[in-house]
């Protein structure tokens, strides 16, 4: 056993999902050509000024409604100074007192899969910063400002998350969260949930927390795992070898899987917080505060425990479901219209709609099909209409956008009537060609149906026995 | 006391380069001033709430619409830029 | 005809008649500035094209019959309004070659009604002065005897309209910068109540102090520029919405004073203001109570105070806004950086002056950990005394005389060596500023062949009124006509 304990906290990065910026009506759309997002507010020109948009306060408060925490019925907004090329007025607007969220907890599964409570202490609005290339061959950096401006909301953890595991499954929870709430597009390629960490390690039973390294802009949950399990080892190795830590920023090096003390920052840097004098004191009404309330949907744990009780479904199915809130919806929506059982009604979904749009990187929010189509489908499948394997080029044809309900409808069934004329001239045919076979039949062996079958299916592969079965008899017993 | 080596001090924090020969003069000039603001010392503030803007008003907050004409062309204000990107000394991180 | 001596209404006349174009306006403008501004240097830049241009679009808006009553008329622009595509230096060497790809609000809705920009006026760089002495581009002088300074921060404006160069201005009033120069210079100027005019497009000094305002000969000057500036503006997060926007009626009678009543702060009006500059105010005490206006001693305690409080949130401010200044989007740029502090520290040390590198020092020092709560919060507590206390005032009276200065213009270099002295010069005004409220100087006589002014501070939004009550003044008074011998020439 180690005599070691590591004590963590979590710093969450999350990009809101809004579509203009947080303090001017720059586009928030990722990945274009550099600096054509970047207004005169964003970069800050002399004489331009802050704009707070409406968005990115309702989204603070759905996020804070969700873990239980208390809306501040004032907020402030404070200015953090420090010079930085990607920072283009060299203040960052951000939240020191007063901030919009605070309190609120959530809760994951520790390493014995027992119920874990970890405080949020705040959860704070503040604009993103732009990017910088680094380039060695021209001996220079690059900055583009796009994401300048992009809001973001902080969400701090209390130091109480005990191991890279219970990071991690804090950091999925949050992830779920934001983007069941669909705050945020949870995108973490581009950056939209990135975490810092605050490690530390101290002996068991000691009450004092050790000296803490902070690790940042780790954007996977596989990174987060092992830059902590890393700085553990690397502080307990210190500490072992009776050395000191010292409280540095550290980078992640996801190539040689080791952290590294960042030079830019090694001075602690003097803040100079201040409430910005360009923003006045945001007032969140009460009313508000109910209005979104009213409209948040019902979170995914309290799903998770409804679906299991009452359909029996599986963890995989349930994952799925509360995947994003689109999909519960459309779930939800198509449980109470379709007459199927609800196992089937999930099944199809999965093997048709959700296999799509994994494959295709689509959105069901889209909304291409709702859940009352989706369902109007599957009673034709019930009924025959048309068979399962149609299903999933319906759910193609609708995605193409060339059809709708209607002529879909008319499309398959008028096909698989057809191909029922082709089935029956094929046994015609068939039974026309075998007369010795007809002949058993006719002298009572029966048995000799299932040749027919055997000879039709080669033909008709695909096409339901029983129904093939039925027609056969039909035929043999009208000639 | 405002001396030069606090005048250093808070032109690092605020970065701006200063001449060894300024040093005196800043310092003075600071600490002069220093001095007149000590002359508030005397007010007992305890019970007084600050006020950060008069008349106190709440932040009026736009609606989440991005502009059709967006206004990107300030990249050309700046004094060293290759029309895409802004370039500055190579930052080391 | 003595067209520099009209006021805009008699010139809108003249336009509106025909017997004069806008075009002929702003040239005839245009040449006074050439034939005198070599003395002032109250302009940074002139812009002859553009000018030309708006003159030209002005008239036709006047044979349309679509003007107002400001359509045609020049204005001078203090430099630190952003004018997209011409030069907008804030008087600093930082942004000596800056033009804006914007029009601030204010520039717009003057330019909208039909006014001509005809230059832009010099200033304190950054608005940091009370001389017009740290302007990158040399001091002004003060047209009543071109020794002594204009006042400043909006030195180049009040300079500019006193020696009849531009019939009015705008100018900017974060701790006095337009009452201060407009009392220099024998002018009325206007501090609205803060969020009253839009700050989008004017650099900022101080954001929370921050107003734009009017500079003009006369309160219906000022009264006819203002109605034009002011308004809600969606692009700046502290525009007030709760005043009503009306046009001002300058139709105060004589018969209404009797139902007003002013204030004498007699910690204003002490033994520590200038004997001179005491019997002047008096004197002018007395036209108003000739007038019918009920005047009242009140105590207005604490305003000594008002200096350290001022200039710690102000340079606390500003030097957080002036942080953007780094030689990367837009401005000075040292020379070949060697690396990415270089670039910083010699951009900035090239960049900027002395005052206002003092005055970021100062600012980055009182917000610094340690002593944030010594000196910032202090100051914004401070802030708040002096509002209640003006708060409390009003609870006895409607509106509040003071000096606007403790003394007339000074002598160029005359307290530039003395920083504490020349900030000390501001006592009377910036408590204004921390109060938020709006305030006139009008100009009511002379001491030593200089011009003396006195302010009207009124409550929140009561701009109307104090301009209503100066403009009553100046009906029974000749001060505002005067103007300097120098210039009182075609």
């Amino acid at each position: 056993m180690s005599k070691w304990e590591s004590v963590i906290g979590l710093e969450i990065h999350v990009q809101l999902l809004t579509k203009s910026k947080i303090f001017s009506s720059s586009s928030t759309m990722y990945g274009k050509d550099p600096n054509k997002q970047a207004s005169y507010v964003d970069l800050g020109m002399p004489g331009t000024l802050p704009v707070l948009n409406k968005e990115v306060i309702k989204k603070a408060v759905q996020f804070g409604l969700a873990i239980n925490a208390e809306i501040a019925s004032k907020s402030i907004f404070a200015r953090k100074n420090y010079f930085y090329p990607d920072l283009p007025k060299n203040y960052q607007i951000s939240q020191l007192d007063l901030p919009i969220v605070e309190g609120g907890y959530i809760e994951i599964k520790d390493s014995n899969n027992a119920n874990k409570k970890i405080n949020i202490t705040r959860a704070h609005l503040e604009e993103d910063a732009g990017k910088s290339i680094h380039s060695n061959e021209q001996n220079c950096t690059f900055i583009d400002l796009n994401r300048a401006g992009t809001p973001l909301l902080e969400i701090v953890s209390e130091p109480e998350i005990s191991n890279a595991n219970e990071a991690v499954s804090y950091m999925k929870k949050i992830h779920s969260i934001v983007t069941y709430l669909d705050i945020s597009d949870g995108n973490m390629q581009e950056g939209s949930f990135r975490c810092d960490a605050n490690v530390s390690v101290r002996k068991i039973g000691d009450k004092k927390l050790g000296t803490r390294t902070e690790l940042k802009n780790i954007n996977s949950f596989k990174f987060v795992e092992k830059a902590i399990n890393y700085e553990i080892k690397r502080q307990i190795d210190l500490l072992e070898d009776g050395k000191t830590i010292v409280q540095e920023t550290r980078l992640y090096d996801e190539n040689k899987d080791v952290t590294r003390s960042m030079r830019s920052k090694e001075e602690a840097n003097d803040y100079r917080y201040f409430p910005d004098p360009d923003l006045l004191p945001i007032e969140i009404d009460k009313k508000f505060i109910e209005e979104v309330k009213e409209s948040l949907p019902v979170l995914p744990d309290i799903k998770n425990e409804f679906y299991k009780s009452n359909y029996n479904f599986s963890d995989d199915q349930i994952s799925i479901i509360l995947g994003n809130s689109y999909t519960t919806n459309f779930i939800d929506q198509a449980l109470s219209y379709s007459k199927i059982e609800p196992q089937k009604v999930v099944n199809y979904f999965i093997s048709s709609i959700y296999a799509k749009l994994n494959k295709e990187k689509l959105k069901l929010s889209e909304g291409k099909i709702n859940a009352k189509e989706f369902c109007e489908i599957l009673d034709l499948i019930e009924n025959k209409n048309i068979t399962r394997k149609d299903l999933k080029n319906i759910i193609d044809d609708i995605w193409s956008g060339n059809y709708d309900m209607q002529n879909i409808v008319e499309k398959y069934s008028s096909e698989n009537s057809s191909s029922e004329t082709n089935v029956d001239d094929l046994i015609k045919n068939i039974i026309l060609n075998n007369e010795k076979q007809v002949q058993q039949y006719k002298s009572g062996k029966t048995k000799i149906i299932g040749f027919f079958v055997g000879q039709v299916l080669k033909e008709a592969k695909g096409s339901d026995p029983s129904i093939i079965k039925d027609k056969i008899i039909n035929f043999l017993d009208s000639i | 006391m405002f001396d030069k080596n606090k005048v250093k001090d808070v032109a690092k924090l605020a970065m701006i380069e200063i001449d060894e020969e300024d040093l005196e003069f800043f310092s003075e000039e600071i600490f002069d001033f220093l001095k007149l603001v000590e002359q508030t010392d005397s007010l007992n503030l305890s019970d007084v709430d600050p006020l950060y803007h008069a008349p106190e008003n709440t932040l009026h907050a736009r609606e989440d619409i991005v502009d059709e004409n967006p206004k990107n062309d300030g990249i050309n204000s700046s004094p060293s830029h290759n029309g895409s990107h802004f370039i500055v000394p190579k930052v080391i991180e | 005809m003595d067209i520099y001596k009209k006021s805009i209404i008699e010139l809108s006349r003249l336009l509106q008649k025909k017997e004069l174009s806008s075009l002929e306006l702003t040239k005839y403008f245009l040449d006074r500035i050439r034939s005198f501004d070599s003395k002032l240097n109250s302009f940074i830049s002139i812009n002859e094209e553009a000018s030309i241009e708006q003159a030209k679009l002005a008239d036709k808006l006047i044979s349309n019959n679509s003007e107002s009553l400001l359509t045609g008329i020049p204005v001078a622009h203090k430099d630190l309004f952003s004018t997209k595509g011409i030069l907008t230096t804030c008087a600093s060497k930082m942004l000596e070659n800056y033009y804006p790809p914007f029009d601030a609000t204010v520039v717009s809705k003057l330019a909208k009604v039909g006014m001509v920009n005809i230059g832009k006026t010099n200033m304190d760089e950054f608005a940091m002065g009370s001389s017009n002495e740290t302007s990158y581009f040399g001091p002004v002088k003060n047209p009543w005897d071109l020794e002594t300074v204009p006042g400043g921060s909006s030195g180049g404006s009040a300079s500019a309209v006193a020696a009849r160069l531009s019939p009015v201005a705008t100018g900017t009033d974060t701790g006095g910068s337009i009452r201060q120069p407009a009392s220099f210079c024998g002018l009325t100027g206007l501090k609205p109540t803060y969020g009253t005019v839009s700050r989008y497009g004017m650099i900022a000094y101080a954001s929370s102090l921050d107003q734009g305002g009017p500079i003009g000969q006369s309160a219906e000057d000022c009264a006819l520029l203002f109605d034009e500036m002011k308004g809600y503006d969606n692009n700046d997060p502290t525009s007030n919405s709760k005043f009503k926007n009306e046009k001002i009626k300058l139709d105060l009678k004589k018969q209404d004073a009797k139902n007003i009543t002013i204030g004498i702060p007699k910690e204003y009006f002490s033994s520590k203001l200038d004997v001179k500059i005491l019997d002047v105010l008096n004197e002018a005490i007395e036209i108003f109570k000739k007038m019918g206006f009920n005047i009242k001693e009140v105590s207005l305690p604490d305003h000594e105070y008002t200096i350290p409080a001022y200039y710690i949130l102000a340079s606390a401010e500003a030097s957080s806004n002036l942080s953007r200044y780094d030689g990367i989007k837009f401005g000075h740029r040292c020379d070949k950086p060697k690396s990415l502090e270089d670039l910083y520290l010699r951009t900035r040390k090239e960049g900027f002056g002395k005052e206002v590198k003092k005055r970021i020092m100062i600012g980055s020092y009182a917000l610094s950990s340690g002593y944030y709560d010594e000196y910032y919060m202090r100051a914004l507590k401070i802030r708040r005394i002096i509002r209640d206390n003006f708060m409390s005032t009003f609870e006895n009276v409607d509106f509040l005389f003071a000096p606007t200065c403790p003394s007339t213009a000074f002598k160029i270099g005359e307290k530039s060596s003395d920083a504490v002295a020349m900030y000390l010069s501001d006592i009377y005004t910036t408590p204004v500023n921390l109060a938020g409220l709006p305030a006139v100087s009008i100009p009511v006589g002379f001491s030593n062949n200089m011009p003396v002014g006195m302010q009207i501070i009124g409550n929140d939004f009561s701009e109307g009124n104090i301009l209503r009550i100066s403009h009553l003044f100046q009906q029974e008074t000749n001060w505002h006509k005067q103007t300097p011998k120098e210039f009182d020439c075609e």
